[in-house]
């Protein structure tokens, strides 16, 4: 498995907790200035947006671009407001929520499936792993040509495409979570005499959750980002048709709304799975700081 | 910056006296409130070998920091040479037990690391950094990296890196502590060495009982909740000391009874 | 059979063993003409369209346009990412100013902002130049950001107790410590120019937006829209080549410039 990675995002750490108070505390942040509270980390991390704010607003006020290309700030927040009310951004987001649903469901749960037989089975993974994986390096992105052709542009094309992209983060991280995962507790497994289906419950589905999880991560993530572009260029419902109408018709407020929208899912999907791991698999966090 | 030192000369002037008077700290840990240290005073005189022992959790190590200059106390006061501790130092080399070498500078780079924020010349320098390499015995391993080296010449080096700018006072923590026992009694009979060599004060936390009564002039047993100092112990008999000699065996047999009566 | 002793290459002759069949099976079925022709093309015409395709240059010209195309808006995105993200890494105020803003616009799908940028640079070069590097940037400055916070604290605490002023620390401490996590992102930038060079090219080629184009993208657009399953095949194949080469590239050159490890 070495070979073929998917690329992982880069992580910054948080800051691990120090167990022992005997070591001292870590006086070395103190060359950062504190802010006072979460407050003032608010009020600077606004700064920058609303500066950009209020540069497009004289942007739009001088008349430095036409107005098709840059809509006015209010024009864009009474568009997005317009949208909602209507329920079309709420559908639109619906369908493409749904495709990434079943996307992942599909993707996911082969991956699931395909990287614990691999983990599992050693014929399997000495066989059939090299070509899965030699399939995978080939980015979804490129296999988009190929479905266009063998499947169309209907609704399968943007399931299978968001499959095949959830696929591989699964398939990855089930695999290395049984593989890599510490011999030493199905030792005590065994010298604790727990019965087969006890030593799955509670040894190692527990063992390789964190790693699952992960890759769960991974592929919501690219599979919301696969999505809005197979949107973009063939659907006819979901977000990225959204933007495309909103840009074919030159409705740039409505281009804005979408990239907002597209954004703030994209982040609270990555947020509520992060919150889910952290709860459900906290342990994974401490052990490893 | 700590200019004032000199590179190639041995100090003359009696240097490197430290006073610790009612230092007291606090950390808050999972809600609850800790006393590391609870009025500790201690004062070591120059060019004395100290030892400070004690189970985890005593503040040792946390002692051991604040005259690093790396934290400091809630109240209270410690000061090497009548000079109140505000930050680190060159003038107090310390010596971490996981030997801290940067891992992408060889072991010379690392030693030279040490003397950069110096006056001196280069040329002067490079003489120290290979006689300190000579001195802890890694002759040969000026290029090599930290992860070719084993546990033992990491921790040579490390020690080399805290001697190299001569300082008056030298902090050990644990510094043989993750190494195999073999290596650990060798190490221990070249510390010494090198402590008479370069006449600078010693101040060394250990959990090793023994090896702080075969280096130490002085060992200081520490107690945990709050973390105060429980006695003092005077070694005398010169040095190398025999670890089956009766007063030895005597020193060790009253400083474990009271760790094991004070852990409770 | 004792699986747990193979060595490298029996490891590599029993990995071939499936896509051999597969190519076999695939020859047969085409052999006995039971293959929908229009869309399941054999493997020898493959073969004869990757000849032509070297032959008449369009092969190498496309690979040659996308990847200059890509390099360019890596560059330019990388270099922007690399300052930005020690500047974030190291300063608390400029933390505390533009990780907000920065996390937000990442969490935007890199194609969610072509119909923007298209809007506001047309279809030509600005215009995808602009989106790769957009696409770099984010990875790059992340990176760097990481491995300049990160320096482990006890490396940390070496360069106080070593009265080390700010430029040291900086020179000797910091920036060593970072450059795994800078080349990480380094990868990963280069990851996304490449596919992301692809993308706009495709989409552009399309003609959902207006225009056409050059690159492997337009090609493999082209492909499609006449349905010649080969040139499809080959364009795919071509991609995943030239992504893995500049991976395996970089990682090359990461082994170089690294030969500490971490304890």
């Amino acid at each position: 498995m070495s070979d073929v990675t998917f690329k992982s995002s880069i992580a910054i750490a948080e800051t691990p907790f120090d167990r022992v108070a005997d070591k001292g505390l870590q006086g070395l942040l103190a060359s950062a200035p504190r802010l006072p509270g979460w407050l003032g980390k608010v009020a600077l991390g606004l700064v920058v947006p609303f500066a950009l704010l209020a540069l497009w607003s004289y942007a739009v006020h001088q008349e430095w671009l036409a107005e098709q290309i840059l809509p006015d700030p209010r024009l864009v927040y009474e568009t997005t407001a317009d949208l909602i009310a209507t329920g079309q951004l709420p559908g639109e987001l619906l369908v493409s929520l749904g495709r990434v649903a079943a996307g992942l469901a599909v993707g996911g749960g082969l991956g699931l499936l395909f990287g614990l037989a691999f983990g599992l089975f050693r014929p399997l993974d000495i066989y059939v792993a090299p070509t899965v994986r030699a399939i995978c390096l080939v980015p979804s992105l490129g296999w988009l040509p190929f479905f266009m052709l063998v499947f169309g542009i209907g609704e399968a094309l943007k399931i299978i495409l968001i499959a095949k992209t959830c696929f591989l983060p699964l398939m990855v991280s089930a695999y290395e979570g049984i593989r890599s995962r510490p011999r030493k507790y199905d030792d005590v497994a065994r010298a604790l005499e727990l019965p087969w289906l006890a030593r799955v419950r509670l040894v190692v589905w527990p063992s390789i959750l964190p790693a699952i999880l992960t890759g769960v991560r991974q592929a919501l993530s690219r599979g919301w980002k696969v999505l809005i572009l197979v949107e973009m260029i063939s659907s006819a419902a979901g977000l990225g048709y959204l933007m495309m109408w909103g840009r074919k018709a030159f409705q740039l407020d409505v281009v804005f709304a979408t990239m907002i929208v597209i954004g703030i899912v994209g982040w609270a999907l990555d947020y509520a799975l992060t919150r889910f791991q952290h709860r459900a698999t906290g342990w994974s966090f401490k052990t490893a700081a | 910056m700590a200019d004032a030192l000199t590179l190639s000369r041995p100090k003359t002037v009696e240097v490197g006296s430290v006073q610790i008077s009612d230092v007291s700290k606090t950390f808050r840990v999972e809600g609850r409130t800790v006393h590391a240290l609870d009025d500790v005073s201690l004062a070591i005189a120059s060019g004395e070998f100290i030892s400070i022992v004690g189970p985890s959790g005593c503040g040792k190590s946390t002692l051991l920091r604040f005259l690093a200059g790396l934290d400091g106390p809630d109240s209270g006061r410690i000061a090497v040479d009548g000079e109140v501790i505000d930050r680190p130092s060159l003038k107090r080399g310390i010596v971490f037990q996981d030997h801290r070498l940067l891992p992408w500078f060889s072991v010379e780079k690392n030693i030279a690391l040490s003397l950069h924020s110096l006056a001196g010349s280069e040329a002067e320098k490079r003489e120290r950094v290979q006689y300190l390499i000579d001195l802890v015995g890694l002759s040969g391993f000026e290029k090599a990296l930290p992860h070719e080296l084993s546990g033992g010449m990491s921790q040579r080096a490390a020690i080399a890196r805290g001697l190299a700018p001569r300082p008056p006072l030298l902090l050990l923590d644990e510094p043989l502590g993750a190494l195999d026992s073999l290596t650990r009694s060798y190490l221990q009979d070249e510390l010494l060495a090198i402590w008479e060599r370069e006449k600078s004060t010693v101040v060394m936390v250990t959990h090793d009982v023994e090896e702080a009564i075969y280096l130490s002039d002085r060992v200081v047993v520490m107690e945990p909740r709050p973390g105060r100092i429980a006695k003092i112990f005077e070694v005398s008999g010169k040095r190398p000391r025999h670890r089956d000699d009766p007063d030895f065996v005597t020193i060790r047999r009253e400083i474990t009874d009271l760790l094991a009566h004070r852990r409770d | 059979m004792t699986t747990s002793t193979l060595n490298r290459p029996q490891l590599i002759w029993r990995a071939l063993v499936l896509p051999a069949a597969l190519v076999v099976l695939w020859s047969l079925l085409d052999a006995f003409g039971a293959l929908n022709g229009d869309i399941i093309v054999s493997p020898l015409q493959v073969l004869k369209t990757s000849y032509e395709g070297f032959a008449d240059g369009s092969i190498p010209g496309a690979t040659i346009a996308t990847l200059l195309r890509a390099l360019v808006g890596w560059t330019i995105g990388a270099s922007i990412g690399l300052a930005f993200g020690v500047l974030i890494g190291l300063s608390g105020v400029a933390r505390g100013l533009f990780d907000p803003s920065i996390a937000s616009l990442r969490q935007i799908a890199l194609f969610a902002w072509i119909p923007l940028l298209s809007a506001w640079f047309g279809n030509g070069e600005v215009m995808k130049i602009t989106l790769i590097a957009l696409g770099a940037f984010f990875p790059m400055a992340l990176g760097a950001q990481a491995g300049c916070q990160n320096v482990p604290a006890p490396f940390r605490e070496v360069g106080r107790v070593l009265e080390l002023d700010r430029r040291a620390t900086l020179t000797k401490i910091v920036f060593p410590a970072a450059i795994p996590s800078i080349l990480a992102g380094l990868e990963l930038s280069l990851n996304i120019a490449w596919l992301g060079t692809f993308g706009a090219e495709y989409l552009i080629g399309t003609g959902y937006i207006n225009g056409m184009g050059d690159g492997l993208g337009a090609y493999l657009a082209a492909a499609r829209e006449y349905a010649r399953m080969d040139q499809v095949l080959l364009g795919v194949l071509f991609l995943a080549l030239i992504g893995v080469a500049l991976d395996r590239l970089v990682i090359g050159f990461s082994r170089r410039l690294i030969p500490w490890r971490m304890p």
